[in-house]
C-alpha cells in the first residue's frame, strides 16, 4: 500500500468518511478517489479502523442522561421558575414583613418623638426653679430680673410641656445659660447667708419687768 | 466542511445553550441527544467501553455546570471531547494510584483484548486494531480522533494541546505505520 502524492486529497479522506465535506468539495474528492488506487485503499483502511474503533460501543441512554444532567445542573432561571413560592405562603410572608416594618417604625418614631419632647421640656423648664430662687431674694439685679422675665415668657408659651418636666437641675443648663447665670450671681449685691440668724429670746418675768 | 454543531432543526449549539440558560430543558435534551453518541464513541475508542455511560453523563454534567466558561471559540462538541478526555485521564491516573486487587499480566490483557476485537470488529478491523496498538500514544490519539470522530486538525490540536501542523504530521505518520503493519 503506497501513499498518494496528492496530500490534500489524502487529508480529506476522513472528512469524506464522516460526511463533513460540502457538496462541491465532496464531488472533487469522490472523483479523485474513483481514479486513485492508493486513496481507495487508504479510504478502505480508515473505514475499517473506524469500524474497529466504534464497534461494540452500545448506544447510550440519552433520556436517562438528560434527566440526570437536568437534575444536577438546572439553569438558574429554570430553577427559579420551576420552584416558585406558593402564592399563599408568599402573601403571608409579605404580610408579616409589612406588619413588622410598621411596628418597628411606630416604636422607633414614638421613642424619638418622646425623647425630643422630653429634651425640649428640660430646656424650657430647667431655669424656673433656680430663677425662682433668685427672684425670691430681694435686691436681685436688673439683669437677673430680665433673665427671669425671658424664661417666664418661654415657660408661658409652652404650658403643656412643663407638665411633663420632672424638674430642672443645674446640670441641665446649657453652657451659655450657665455663664449668664454665673455672671448674674457675681453681680448680685446680696447673697443669702447660710448661717443661722441670731435668735433673741425674751423672757418676761412678773415682778422684774422682764429680762433678756 | 459541514457544521456538526447544527442540528436538523437548523438551531446551532449556541442557540440551544442560550435557550437552556433561559430555563428551557428541551434545549438541554437536544444538546445531549446531539452529542451523546459521539461522546460514547470517543470514550469507547479509548478503551473505556465499560464506563461509557458514566463518562458521557459526567461529561455533560461538568459541561453544563460550566457553560458560562464556554465562549464558543471551538465547537461545542470539541469542548465536550476536551472535558471527557480530561475525565478519562483523571480516571486512568486514579486507577494507577489505586492498588489492584487482581494482578493482571500484560499478556493476558492483550490476549483478551485481541479476542474481543476479533469478535466485534472482524478480522480486518482486528488487524487495524493490532496496528494501532503499535503507535505512539500521541499518534494513536490523533489517529483515533481523526478517524473515529472525524475531527479536523484544528479541533484535534485544541483537544490534544498541540499545533494544527503537528496534528497533521502525527496523523500521516500513524496512517503510514498502520499501512506498513497491514502489508507485512
Amino acid at each position: 500500500m503506497t501513499d498518494c502524492p496528492n496530500a490534500e486529497m489524502r487529508d480529506r479522506l476522513p472528512d469524506l468518511l464522516h460526511e463533513r465535506l460540502d457538496t462541491a468539495t465532496r464531488a472533487v474528492v469522490v472523483a479523485h478517489v474513483e481514479s486513485c488506487t492508493d486513496c481507495r485503499a487508504e479510504l478502505a483502511m480508515i473505514r475499517e479502523a473506524h469500524v474497529a474503533l466504534v464497534s461494540g460501543i452500545r448506544s447510550v441512554d440519552v433520556a436517562a442522561i438528560t434527566r440526570v444532567v437536568v437534575e444536577r445542573t438546572r439553569a438558574p432561571q429554570a430553577s427559579a421558575t420551576r420552584r416558585p413560592m406558593p402564592h399563599a405562603a408568599l402573601g403571608s410572608l409579605l404580610d408579616w414583613r409589612v406588619a413588622a416594618s410598621i411596628a418597628v417604625l411606630l416604636v422607633g418614631g414614638g421613642s424619638v418623638f418622646l425623647m425630643r419632647a422630653n429634651r425640649a421640656d428640660h430646656q424650657s423648664t430647667v431655669i424656673p426653679p433656680i430663677v425662682a430662687t433668685e427672684v425670691s431674694h430681694a435686691g436681685a439685679s436688673t439683669t437677673v430680673a430680665n433673665h427671669v422675665a425671658q424664661h417666664e415668657s418661654t415657660t408661658a408659651a409652652t404650658p403643656a410641656r412643663t407638665e411633663l418636666s420632672a424638674g430642672g437641675e443645674v446640670s441641665d443648663l446649657s453652657e451659655s445659660d450657665l455663664r449668664a447665670l454665673l455672671h448674674d450671681l457675681n453681680g448680685m449685691d446680696a447673697v443669702p447667708s447660710t448661717d443661722p440668724e441670731p435668735v433673741v429670746v425674751r423672757v418676761s418675768l412678773p415682778g422684774n419687768g422682764g429680762s433678756e | 466542511m459541514t457544521d456538526a454543531s447544527r442540528g436538523g432543526d437548523g438551531q446551532s449549539d449556541l442557540d440551544l445553550i442560550a435557550r437552556w440558560q433561559r430555563g428551557d430543558e428541551r434545549a438541554a435534551a437536544e444538546l445531549v441527544a446531539r452529542h451523546a453518541q459521539a461522546l460514547a464513541r470517543f470514550a469507547g475508542s479509548f478503551g473505556a467501553a465499560d464506563e461509557v455511560d458514566d463518562l458521557v453523563q459526567d461529561t455533560f454534567v461538568r459541561a453544563f455546570q460550566s457553560l458560562d466558561g464556554f465562549r464558543g471559540d471551538s465547537s461545542f462538541r470539541t469542548w465536550l471531547f476536551t472535558i471527557e478526555r480530561r475525565l478519562l485521564l483523571d480516571r486512568r491516573r486514579a486507577e494507577k494510584r489505586r492498588p489492584s486487587r487482581v494482578e493482571v499480566q500484560e499478556g493476558d490483557a492483550s490476549t483478551e483484548y485481541d479476542a474481543l476485537d476479533s469478535m466485534v470488529a472482524g478480522e480486518a478491523a482486528g488487524r487495524v486494531q493490532q496496528a494501532m496498538r503499535r503507535l505512539s500514544p500521541t499518534q494513536r490519539e490523533v489517529f483515533t480522533l481523526r478517524v473515529a470522530q472525524g475531527l479536523s486538525y484544528r479541533e484535534i490540536a485544541e483537544l490534544v494541546g498541540t499545533t494544527e501542523g503537528a496534528a497533521r504530521v502525527h496523523y500521516h505518520n500513524a496512517v503510514r505505520a498502520v499501512k506498513e503493519f497491514i502489508d507485512d
